[in-house]
């Protein structure tokens, strides 16, 4: 018989604190990861074949901006126990919450597309048919999330977002100009260019996206995170948002480093094909194998956030963990996205434009959307003693407002076919 | 007296065969009043003339009633929100608030007895006795009884929710058939008014209409 009252060995402070790190990390660090999917990926390499270092600064900033949205999120969820999507819902009227529930399943389900197109580029360049990989990953992806529970379809999204690691051994291997690198990364850099303008303002539409905020609120509730799990949540969110901006700045300067000043990239291939000479034959396989983890990650993360949102915004029960009894809705419109974005994918034809007017759509979005977090983060109503401070309000404020202009900026300049 | 068949419990609606489900039956005097179309109309005074917008409708929470009665009105100028009592408010109709006299600009003051029906339940989250999701509130709908009006139902349904997405004259529409019986949905034990953690937590005892 087991002894229950024997002593269990007391892991040191430190040990203790790592333990309590990794025991709350999930959240906020996959919904910065799935940030690094497919389009990301793409815009990043394209940044670094185009500028070299030069967007590095701006990359910096990005990163001030994207852990202050994620903390405002994660922070909602904790404070309240509710989502983006059930507090816009309550707190604003109701054409505007429907409004911003349409778009965003609208934006997500396209997004979906492009990361089963990214889960079969990823593939192929590994030696893989696009038409075995899309339905192997669209049965893994719906089973891990239907009918697993939340804890273990965490490991796994966590295990996956391993895989960045790919990128920083990439740009190692492509032996970078370290001076160079620290320079640009520490130097304001202003645009000079329309072009460069227009990769700014992309940087930017794709790192700091709407999924991402409606996924790390909701599934902060979901994990029961409350405000006294709130601290360790947020180192969560911090940590995670900085992580992924890291492996996003390594693709700059692997891809800098190799092609550094050649010219805009237009596939993932091609972002593969330009390490070539730098890593030799290893570079398909580590872009792959990077490429396979993000794209794996969103594709989950992208359709699961619109799912949460909508699913809150009506009042269902909304849960990885449970049934699909319990919450068909939920699953429903899971599974839905998750099929219907596999399905484009496999389809014939050049979904490149489909993929472009879907980051428009979310460029358009992500300003309105941001606003709502702004408001309901800055209300006392709201999140009383937790709501935003005055620096913060002003720091978050700026952020936003930034993000705005800049998002509003590439959709004019996508009408106007510049860019 | 007109007579409106509204919905069962909402908590037993999952589970009960259609041929058990007994309606509850409300008789009232006037329409039905929705409170989503409600907010927003205009409040005219004593003398006929436009003086504010509806901005919320206050009802009396009284743990033992189970229609809660309407105590009051929260008005919007283009200067400030005041508040309205029952003492000071002629009629209520479904797209117009009539006050007796002047609008007196009463400072809006929440009293731990009282509920906003528009900021605190509508939209609001409704969770069974063992706190799973049922639904949120698309409208509540009032009516005139002979000691005054009163909160008699909820519509839970997307088609109410739809509804509100268009005009004025649609949003005031109330569809007695998707309603259910506020005595039934029960209660309110953690209204917690103002807090965003609000929910509305269905009872294990719906007590039927008259």
């Amino acid at each position: 018989m087991t002894d229950l009252a024997a002593p269990t060995p007391r892991p040191r402070r430190g040990a203790r604190r790592l333990l309590a790190l990794l025991a709350i990390a999930g959240p906020g660090l996959i919904a910065a990861n799935a940030g690094n999917d497919a389009g990301g990926i793409l815009t990043y390499a394209s940044a670094g074949a185009q500028f070299g270092y030069r967007t590095l600064f701006l990359m910096l900033l990005v990163t001030i901006a994207l852990v202050v949205v994620q903390e405002m999120c994660a922070r909602l969820g904790a404070y309240t126990g509710k989502g983006l999507g059930a507090l816009i819902r309550e707190q604003f009227p109701v054409r505007a919450s429907t409004t911003a529930m349409v778009l965003l399943f609208v934006a997500n389900a396209g997004l979906t597309v492009s990361e089963f197109g990214g889960i079969g580029a990823a593939m192929e360049l590994l030696g893989v048919s696009r038409f075995i990989a899309i339905p192997v990953a669209l049965v893994l992806l719906w089973a891990m999330t239907v009918l697993g529970t939340y804890s273990k379809g965490e490991r796994i999204a966590i295990a996956l977002s391993l895989t960045f690691i790919a990128y920083p051994v990439a740009a190692i291997l492509a032996h970078p100009n370290t001076h160079r690198v620290m320079r640009d990364l520490f130097t304001p850099q202003f645009p000079h260019s329309t072009a460069f303008l227009v990769i700014a303002v992309a940087l930017i539409g794709t790192t700091i996206t709407p999924y991402m905020q409606f996924y790390v609120s909701s599934a902060v509730v979901d994990k029961k995170i409350g405000p006294q799990g709130y601290p360790a949540e947020r180192v969560d969110t911090v940590n995670g948002a900085i992580l992924s901006n890291v492996v996003s700045i390594f693709i700059i300067i692997a891809t800098a480093a190799a092609i550094g000043g050649s010219g805009p990239l237009s596939t993932a291939r091609e972002a593969a094909e330009a390490l070539r000479p730098a890593v030799g034959s290893a570079a398909p396989t580590l872009f792959g194998i990077g490429l396979l983890g993000a794209s794996l990650l969103a594709a989950a993360v992208v359709p699961l956030s619109s799912s949460y949102a909508i699913a809150e915004a009506v009042g269902a029960e909304r849960s990885v963990s449970n049934s699909v009894r319990e919450a068909p809705l939920f699953f429903g419109l899971f599974t839905l996205q998750l099929v219907g974005g596999a399905a484009i994918a496999l389809a014939p034809g050049n979904l490149i434009s489909l993929v472009v007017n879907m980051q428009v759509i979310n460029g358009a979005i992500s300003p309105a959307l941001l606003v709502f977090v702004l408001i309901l983060a800055n209300r006392r109503s709201v999140l009383g003693a937790a709501a935003n401070g005055p620096v913060y309000r002003a720091v978050a404020t700026v952020c936003v407002a930034a993000v705005g202009i800049l998002a509003l900026a590439v959709v004019l300049l996508k009408i106007l076919g510049i860019g | 007296m007109t007579a409106f068949a509204l919905r069962p419990a909402l908590r037993d609606v999952r589970r009960l065969p259609l041929s058990r489900r007994r309606a509850s039956t409300i008789r009232t005097r006037a329409r039905l009043i929705s409170v989503a179309g409600a907010v927003g109309s205009h409040v005219f005074d004593g003398s006929g003339r436009h003086v504010a917008t509806l901005d919320d409708l206050v009802v009396d929470w009284a743990p033992s009633d189970t229609h809660p009665a309407l105590v009051g009105a929260v008005v919007r100028t283009r200067r400030k929100r005041s508040y309205v009592p029952l003492t000071d408010i002629a009629d209520l109709e479904p797209d117009r608030l009539l006050l007796k006299g002047p609008l007196r600009g009463l400072p809006p003051e929440r009293q731990p007895w009282h509920v906003s029906l528009a900021h605190d339940v509508l939209d609001r989250q409704i969770v069974d006795e063992n706190g799973s999701d049922v639904a949120r509130v698309s409208d509540l709908v009032l009516a005139r009884f002979p000691d005054g009006i009163r909160l008699i139902g909820g519509d839970v349904s997307a088609r109410t929710l739809l509804r509100r997405l268009g005009t004025a004259s649609m949003r005031r529409e109330v569809s007695p058939s998707r309603v259910y019986d506020w005595g039934s949905v029960g209660a309110f034990p953690e209204r917690g008014a103002g807090d965003a953690s609000s929910v509305l937590r269905l009872t294990s005892a719906p007590e039927p209409a008259a």
